[in-house]
């Protein structure tokens, strides 16, 4: 069995379409043909004009086109249906003016086939952090299998070490950073799949790198859904930013929490970062195990203007000798 | 008139004091025996002791002077001389030595005041070579009340002795920021 980290695809999903490069009476055509369809597709389908559709249908002879698609699915799952310059052009996701209802039918619901495998629908998909937490808090869940391109390993959540085929350096977690991250927890039931992949994944070591980065430039701006806004955090300790490498917003927030319980808002206030730094900074806290809430209750803390330093400006100056501003 | 700060590196033989002084001082580093400071004033055993020593300029004339010396139990004195009116020490431990932490707790007495006032990081050079983990220095500093950064560095490389100062300044600077702030805890 696997415990699947989406929820459920419910039938009739509302999935919306969009096309780009297209003339205007294809257009007009899609939108016609996809009324018609009503409650035939496995999925609803909407068009729309946004850049968020689940599906883009493109010219593969507009060079432009091609382009938005490439650069746009790079940051989000989506299935792309091309309506193709020549007669060779025949997958599954290929398309033809003017559109049959039927083909059209197979097209939406193959695309519909290869979302269901990358999760929700785009506009309200979860970001890895989320999806990543999500697994993390299951019960009775053993590890979580990871898969990027051909990579694929496992995340032990209580210990939060990972097994992975070649080691986990700042260049390798780049590339999976870069790449469509799969997850699937496993139970005890899923033994077979677990052995299969530890045979690959013969490089164990702390997850902790990985999982600072994925909460880092995998939270798509959303605080995850466990940190309560109006909540105190603190820290359990100072993460290893030896092995993370140095950007001098994570030391200050860092140097904040571990001593003082804060709310995110208070974070932010005393922090002086812009919010998303702060966002981004308390889900990798909280992915890596770190953010702690604070029990006691508290009144929220008031700033007192010109509190006086002890050490006046020079440790701006120390900076200044050592430039250590630029990596904020 | 200018004036002088000094910023601590403590560690046992090896873990790299000298390396990370030269990596970040103006100048290579000297080895100070007649220097008039606190330290050398203070130091029956300057003769025998030595220790490293870098400055580097600041704006408007200061100084900042850094000081390296190996953390011995029988040093300790010296440290405690040393440590009143420096904003920080930065501990140096080498996981390649066989007991780390024996190293630490040499000279951790000496610098229990500027731990209390978040002044001190923890560097561990060598990690991969030893049966310590990062979180074991962690947890062993917390078993005696202290809270400080501990981060694996090569302090051959210079990025990686500014992490530590970086995160000794966050620490100073955000200490002195909470100062300023009210806690009412109900
Ligand atoms: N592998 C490794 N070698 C280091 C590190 N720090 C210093 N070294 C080397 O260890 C030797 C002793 O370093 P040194 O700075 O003289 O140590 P000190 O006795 O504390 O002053 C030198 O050869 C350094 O290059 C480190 O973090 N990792
Ligand atoms: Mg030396």
């Amino acid at each position: 069995m696997y415990l699947s980290t989406t929820a459920a695809q419910a039938p009739h999903q509302l999935r919306r379409i969009s096309c780009i490069g297209f003339d205007w009476r294809a257009e007009v055509s899609l939108r016609e043909t996809l009324a018609l369809l009503n409650g035939r597709t496995t999925d609803q389908w909407q068009y729309t004009d946004e850049p968020v559709a689940d599906v883009l249908i493109y010219d593969s002879s507009n060079a432009l086109a091609q382009a938005v698609v490439r650069r746009t699915t790079a940051d989000q799952a989506r299935a792309c249906i091309c309506f193709p310059s020549n007669n060779q052009d025949q997958g599954e996701l290929a398309l033809r003016y003017p559109f049959g209802a039927s083909r059209l039918i197979r097209c939406l619901n193959h695309a519909s086939q290869s979302l269901a495998g990358h999760g929700g629908s785009a506009a309200d998909r979860e970001s890895l952090s989320q999806r990543l937490d999500n697994a993390m808090a299951l019960p009775r869940i053993e590890a979580i299998a990871l898969r990027v391109g051909r990579h694929q390993g496992l995340l032990y959540p209580a210990s939060r070490r990972i097994a992975w085929p070649v080691a986990l350096d700042i260049d390798e977690i780049a590339g999976m950073l870069g790449g469509d991250v799969e997850l699937t927890a496993l139970g005890s039931a899923d033994r077979a799949l677990h052995d299969a992949i530890t045979a690959q994944a013969v490089v164990e070591g702390p997850a902790e790198a990985l999982l600072w980065a994925i909460g880092m430039t995998r939270s798509g701006g959303q605080l995850l859904g466990r940190i309560q806004t109006r909540q105190a955090y603190r820290l359990r300790r100072w993460p290893d930013f030896g092995v993370m490498g140095r950007r001098s917003a994570d030391l200050r927030c860092t140097a904040l929490l571990m001593q003082r319980a804060l709310s995110v808002g208070e974070l932010t206030q005393l922090s002086g970062l812009p919010s998303a730094v702060i966002t981004a900074f308390l889900n990798a806290a909280s992915l890596c195990g770190l953010l702690v809430a604070d029990t006691a209750s508290r009144a929220p803390e008031r700033i007192l203007a010109g509190s006086n330093s002890r050490f006046g400006g020079v440790l701006q100056r120390i900076r200044t000798a050592f430039a250590l501003h630029d990596a904020a | 008139m200018s004036r002088e700060y000094k910023l601590l590196f403590a560690g046992p033989m090896g873990a790299g004091k000298t390396t990370a002084i030269a990596a970040i001082s103006d100048s290579a580093p000297i080895s100070t025996e007649a220097r008039n400071t606190d330290i050398a004033q203070h130091s029956k055993a300057q003769t025998t002791v030595g220790f490293d020593y870098g400055e580097v300029a600041l704006e408007g004339g200061d100084r900042l002077r850094l000081y390296g010396m190996p953390g011995q139990s029988r040093f300790d004195f010296i440290w405690k001389v040393a440590s009143a009116g420096a904003l920080g020490v930065v501990m140096l431990a080498d996981n390649s030595r066989p007991d780390p932490l024996a190293d630490l707790s040499a000279c951790i007495d000496a610098f229990t005041e500027l731990a209390a006032a978040h002044a001190m990081v923890v560097g561990v050079g060598r990690g991969g070579e030893g049966r310590l983990g990062i979180d074991d220095y962690g947890e062993w500093l917390a078993a005696r009340g202290h809270v400080a950064p501990v981060f694996s560095v090569d302090v051959r490389r210079r990025d990686d002795v500014l992490l530590l100062i970086d995160a000794l300044l966050n620490q100073i600077e955000t200490r002195e920021l909470l100062a300023g702030t009210t806690e009412s805890r109900a």
